[in-house]
């Protein structure tokens, strides 16, 4: 692959990855474009290292998932107050509030659960796939995505949701 | 009850949109043109090492001939030698006739 192929093929994989990453930081847009460009230029910089074992988009979708971990480490350690981070968010910007319920429908899930669901439901992956991107065994994949549908099923008809 | 379709359905409907694709690409792309190229990326990297490669591997083929090369002959010397040897051993006449004759 050449640098062009591979700017025209996160052409076409930088909006799933954009959208996932949004997700799991809860529409923080600022957060999840930081992320999805760490990714990008991360996957660029170690092409060398793709064995073409899995498809070009699980291997960057594991980025990314690598990506946002480091990202909720570091902000675990880091000093910045909550309020400090909501006032980050631009107040016009209300992309956020648009998807209030699916954020709060996930909000209850393990960060994995999260990243399990939003892969399945949203990206269409499969156990195997997520297996991969997430590194764990199809089996944890499998037992995340029963625990995330008992809790959704449970969102659900709380607000009626048919 | 919901079932599972009823909250795949929740999910694409209440899926996030992601905005402002082009200037985003267009970051990205500005900073990956500013960054080395990956060995696996650069068509002339790769075909220098291909070039490496086969030089190395006929290189390698070129010293084992010569090595087969140099025992053939090695191998040739002594026999010559040797079948040269074994008559005059054999038959004992041969000597004593060209004595005889000298």
């Amino acid at each position: 692959m050449t640098r062009d192929q591979f700017i025209a093929e996160i052409y076409t994989l930088q909006e799933p990855l954009r959208r996932f990453l949004l997700g799991m930081c809860h529409g923080d847009v600022f957060n999840a474009d930081d992320i999805a460009q760490e990714t990008l230029l991360k996957a660029y910089l170690h092409y060398d290292t793709f064995q073409g074992r899995s498809s070009f988009s699980t291997w960057l979708f594991r980025i990314g998932y690598g990506c946002f971990c480091d990202h909720i480490g570091k902000r675990i350690l880091d000093t910045e107050s909550i309020t400090e981070r909501e006032n980050r968010i631009p107040a016009d910007d209300d992309s956020g509030k648009d998807y209030d319920e699916l954020y709060h429908a996930i909000n209850g899930l393990t960060s994995s659960e999260k990243a399990t669901v939003l892969l399945f439901y949203i990206e269409d992956y499969s156990t195997k796939e997520i297996a991969e991107i997430l590194g764990m065994a199809s089996v944890t994949v499998r037992s995340h995505l029963h625990r995330a549908r008992r809790h959704l099923k449970k969102i659900l008809e709380q607000n009626g949701e048919r | 009850m919901a079932r599972d379709k009823d909250i795949k359905q929740f999910m694409l409907r209440h899926r996030p949109e992601v905005k402002n694709s082009g200037p985003f690409m267009k970051d990205v792309v500005r900073q990956i043109n500013a960054m080395p190229i990956p060995a696996a990326m650069n068509p002339e990297r790769q075909k220098e090492d291909c070039i490496r490669l086969v030089l190395e591997v006929s290189r390698r083929d070129l010293r084992t001939v010569r090595l087969a090369v140099c025992v053939i002959v090695v191998v040739a010397i002594l026999s010559a030698i040797t079948i040269s040897i074994i008559p005059s051993d054999l038959i004992p006449s041969i000597p004593t006739a060209f004595f005889q004759f000298k």
